[in-house]
């Protein structure tokens, strides 16, 4: 037998022979049909009967047609794996040596997509643990807030009235448990020292919406939440660990919280500080609850039932709602339903917009990263042209060596995502210190599963992003063209390519500065903002008296009046006041007032304060009309008065002469037994007591000694020292105070410091878009540097050729800039509509600026500019550093 | 009359089949029917999926070619690792064959 050609050495893709593989089986079966068949007419069968023969001989050729079939494919399916494993290690070999040879593009591209990775997988986590992250309780997706919707002064969801709650709790099917709970700061004694701790009293189902494990101890029990109940709190483990040093003995340990006897019974586990960061549960039933249906107390959450969605719920309690009042009289109740929110919205929902706005800007600085490392990926390919001609030649097919430039692109976007998980780590820890007073949940972003996933995610992203482009050029351009003529590209980047890249690089660029510089400019603008008193020099201490060693108003006044003869004795301190209420801190109220000596009348709430005289001298804030209040205005019996702002003179007395009215605040005074008319003896400046970027808060001020019931929850003592010091002026007060008392604890704040709390998110925001903004700018400048770079390298001869022309250098460097402008130009074009639609989603941020705000823009346009001429300049001087003679002789 | 061939015998006379050179499926079988005088009844089709399997193993190696005949048919031939084995199975066979007929064909053995 003579075996004439051979048609394939062997047999290593999917096709057997170029054939595949049903047809391969299909023929080598008739071959031996036809063969056998024609043997045995040779022996003198009949050629039908012979076929038939042969079949027959051969056995059930369908059966083994399937087996001869599936023998190879797995032997195929083998071949292919391992080929396929093995070409990608040669290639991620071939491209560990590619990048070695050129360390500074690799660190380079690795550092690029490290800040672009990096910036994304922080963002991400924030995200992920603010907003997707089931809260840390028990079956969290049940647990609902409830809140009231109500008509009236303040109209919106807010707290419930006490009866309200017991009408839900008691009609309504859809919950398991319901409880109310509320918190406040206050004072904990019977630790290593005096200090604050939040309080969160709640309701006996509380523990049942929040099926929490004590880690020792217990939770409180039913039978300790009635009226006159014991003193029992549970504690949590942040506090028992950081306070006792996880002392087992606490558990059983009598200590005064808020100024009672409480016995701790149980620590709840890690993690738990529901409500608003609390660190002690006690029962709220202990002193018995308002009955009134306008007394907006309280705060609900509930546990659904399996299956029940919030907004059965939400109509279920709607219709509770409106029978539970029906035939009331109108003035009794103000309730006009419910509104059943899912908690982790409640808690976390606000964060939603800042956050995605972050996100969204994360991805463009990606985006720009990755058009950076392909602009850079496509130019190298350029350059490698003949090499992969060469490498085509040689047998390696295109298949693979797009997969070449893929791998290549994979190598460094691994190495990018790990270099920038580590960055993202390190940002977390800021952000964490940054969002600790603005970003809820703050404290439990981290790197989890999740976020991997999600870098895995952008790493796929960047690789097919930074790896695609040069891919596509390899494959549509003819490699034997390359081959043949020795040019290297001489196109020399100028294609529309190279325009859309670099374009898209500086359009987003232009995009995420233009936000940034808009935030910025809000951000002066808040800070611009005048509140209307002074906070240079200022200092709070703050602290609550215990209930049971100052059962009366007048023992408040007697420590008040003994602190204020202290701190005029102290020499460091040159001024100070006492109020119940700080402008941006605790402790302000709002409420209703009547006026003319007239129950009937009714003006819509103010802010209140009750401070000691020198409080406006003290803060800055000028005295319009009338007098001060002074020491005569003091105790239950003498004159009343009342000091008023003049936007609540206008509010209360439009037209009128306010000095000389009178007027009383709603129940809040009961202390002294007895509602009392006070008339306004002066008129003040307006103050923003909340909110640099609101309106002006219509405020009216009573003599702390005369209403001193109203700082019940706490006072605070604003004191200077004559350097100006807050830190001298602080703890003078503090020493005076600890020696008079020295069972409270202190929070000691600058009042600067508590201003600028409450632009703590803009703050957030703006430092992270600010960020991203220049780490735009630094890639923008590094991406049109690199092509800058390559153009001139590429176009080497001509800019030989034009030197040796003579022309000068100067003219030479025009052209090289020039051309760097072209390709920047569309990018600034484009980047410039974009901001001024874009800018729109940021209206919400914005303060006192445009979102379209044209000097902005301008501004940023300009500075886009001076980059892009600043990272062009360098290669351009290259281009003129040119030896013509060199040039022209090369290749 | 003819014996049914035992389960993975099949292996071994297409191993020892083309120890003699490479051929194609047809010549396989032919030269086992001759090489065993018909004795055993080899459904013929058997051979391919048994040819496939000992080539997936890597102990054979095909390709298309033509034949004396003028047809085209599959070319089988014994790779290095083939013919190993075919040296194994020939040793086992032997001992296989030893060790049975020491038993089968002995007198009653004496004490």
């Amino acid at each position: 037998m003579t075996r004439r050609r051979s048609t394939r050495l062997h047999g290593d893709r999917p096709e057997v022979d170029g054939l595949p593989i049903r047809e391969d089986v299909e023929r080598e079966i008739r071959a031996h049909l036809e063969e056998a068949t024609e043997e045995l007419m040779r022996e003198g069968w009949e050629a039908g009967a012979a076929r038939a023969e042969a079949e027959r001989r051969f056995g059930d050729v369908e059966g083994i047609r399937r087996r001869s079939e599936a023998e190879t494919r797995a032997r195929d399916r083998a071949v292919r794996r391992a080929h396929g494993w093995e070409g990608m290690m040669q290639d991620v070999r071939y491209t560990l040596r590619s990048l070695a040879r050129s360390p500074g593009f690799a660190i380079v591209a690795v550092v690029t997509l490290a800040l672009g990775i990096g910036a994304n997988s922080a963002i991400f986590s924030v995200l992920n643990g603010v907003l997707l992250k089931p809260l840390p309780y028990p079956e969290p997706e049940r647990i609902v807030w409830i809140a009231e919707a109500h008509d009236g002064p303040g109209a919106g969801p807010g707290p419930v009235p006490w009866p309200n709650f017991v009408d839900w709790k008691a009609q309504s099917s859809s919950f398991e448990s319901m409880t109310t709970f509320g918190a406040s700061s206050v004072p904990v004694l019977g630790g290593d020292q005096p200090v604050t701790a939040v309080q969160a009293s709640v309701s006996v189902e509380f523990w049942r919406v929040f099926p929490v494990a004590p880690v020792a101890g217990r939770l409180t029990l039913p039978e300790e939440h009635v009226e006159g109940g014991p003193g029992v709190a549970v504690v949590s483990e942040r506090w028992w660990e950081a306070n006792t040093g996880r002392d087992p003995g606490l558990v059983g340990r009598v200590m005064e919280v808020a100024g009672r006897s409480t016995q701790i019974v149980g620590v709840a586990p890690s993690g738990f500080n529901f409500p608003f960061d609390a660190d002690f549960w006690t029962p709220n039933e202990r002193f018995g609850h308002s009955l009134s249906r306008t007394a907006h107390n309280y705060r609900v959450a509930g546990r659904l039932r399996d299956g029940v969605s919030p907004e059965t719920a939400d109509t279920e309690l709607d219709a509770i709602s409106i029978r539970m009042v029906a035939g009331l009289p109108p003035e009794d109740y103000d309730i006009e339903g419910a509104i059943v929110t899912p908690l982790r919205e409640q808690i976390a929902g606000g964060a939603r917009e800042p956050l995605t706005l972050l996100m969204v800007a994360a991805g463009m600085v990606l985006l720009i990263a990755a058009t950076n490392l392909g602009s850079t990926l496509l130019a190298r390919s350029t350059n490698r042209r003949r090499e992969m001609a060469v490498r085509a030649s040689l047998g390696a097919g295109r298949g693979r060596l797009v997969r070449q430039l893929l791998t290549e692109s994979l190598v460094l976007s691994v190495a990018g995502a790990a270099a920038g998980l580590a960055l993202a780590g390190v940002v977390l820890r800021v952000l964490r210190t940054l969002g600790a007073d603005s970003i809820p949940r703050i404290h439990e972003i981290g790197i989890d599963p999740f976020v991997l996933l999600f870098t895995l995610g952008a790493v796929v992203f960047t690789t097919l992003l930074c790896g695609l482009l040069p891919a596509l050029r390899v494959s549509e351009n003819g490699l034997a063209d390359s081959l043949r003529s020795g040019s290297r590209g001489n196109a020399g980047g100028r294609g529309p390519i190279w325009r859309l890249l670099v374009g898209a690089e500086v359009a987003l660029a232009l995009l995420l500065l233009a936000g940034g510089a808009l935030l910025m400019r809000s951000f002066q603008q808040v800070l611009s903002v005048d509140p209307g008193f002074e906070t240079e020099g200022l200092v709070s201490v703050s602290t609550r008296l215990s209930p049971e060693r100052y059962p009366e108003l007048p023992a408040y006044i007697d420590h008040y009046q003994r602190i204020a003869q202290r701190l005029q004795e102290a020499p460091e301190v040159e001024s100070f006041a006492l109020s119940n209420a700080v402008p941006f801190g605790p402790g302000l109220s709002t409420g209703s007032v009547n006026l003319h000596y007239d129950p009937e009348t009714y003006v819509s709430p103010g802010t209140y304060l009750a401070v000691t005289p020198g409080f406006f001298d003290l803060m800055g804030i000028p005295l319009l009309k009338g007098r001060d209040f002074t020491d005569a205005d003091r105790g239950r019996d003498g004159e009343h008065v009342a000091i008023v702002s003049a936007a609540w003179a206008e509010r209360a007395w439009p037209g009128e002469d306010p000095i000389g009215q009178v007027m009383t605040g709603g129940g809040m005074d009961s202390f002294w037994g007895q509602e009392r008319w006070a008339t306004v003896v002066g008129v003040v400046d307006d103050v923003r007591h909340y909110s640099l970027t609101g309106e002006v808060d219509p405020t009216y001020y009573f003599p702390l000694y005369q209403r001193a019931g109203r700082s019940r929850f706490g006072f605070h003592v604003i004191a200077r020292s004559p350097s100006g010091d807050p830190a001298v002026a602080g703890s003078a007060v503090r020493r005076a105070m600890a020696e008079l008392d020295p069972t409270t604890p202190f929070t000691i704040r600058t009042l600067e410091d508590r201003l600028l709390a409450t632009v703590a998110e803009r703050r957030f925001i703006l430092a992270i878009l600010g960020a991203f903004g220049g780490l735009a700018l630094l890639l923008a400048g590094v991406g049109i540097y690199g092509v800058v770079s390559w153009q001139v390298a590429s176009r080497n001869r001509e800019m030989g050729i034009r030197l040796a022309l003579g022309e000068t250098p100067a003219s030479v460097r025009r052209l090289v800039v020039r051309g760097a402008l072209t390709m920047v130009a569309g990018g600034l074009v484009f980047g410039g509509v974009g901001a001024l639609f874009g800018g729109r989603l940021l209206e919400s941020f914005l303060f006192g600026v445009e979102a379209g705000d044209p000097l902005t823009l301008l501004a940023v346009v300009v500075l886009l500019s001076a980059t892009a001429i600043g990272a062009a300049w360098v290669p351009a001087v290259r281009a003129t550093r040119v030896d013509p003679m060199l040039a022209m002789r090369s290749e | 009359m003819s014996l049914d061939l035992l389960k993975g015998t099949l292996d071994v006379l297409i191993l020892k089949t083309l120890s003699w050179g490479p051929r194609h499926g047809y010549g396989i079988s032919k030269a086992i029917r001759q090489a065993t005088d018909d004795d055993f009844r080899v459904e013929e089709g058997a051979l391919y999926p048994a040819l496939r399997r000992l080539e997936k193993k890597g102990l054979l190696s095909s390709e298309w070619d033509v034949t004396e005949t003028g047809r085209e048919a599959k070319f089988y031939r014994l790779t290095t690792p083939g013919e190993a084995r075919l040296r194994d199975e020939v040793a086992t066979w032997q001992r296989y064959v030893r060790a049975m007929s020491a038993v089968l064909l002995a007198e009653r053995p004496g004490g």
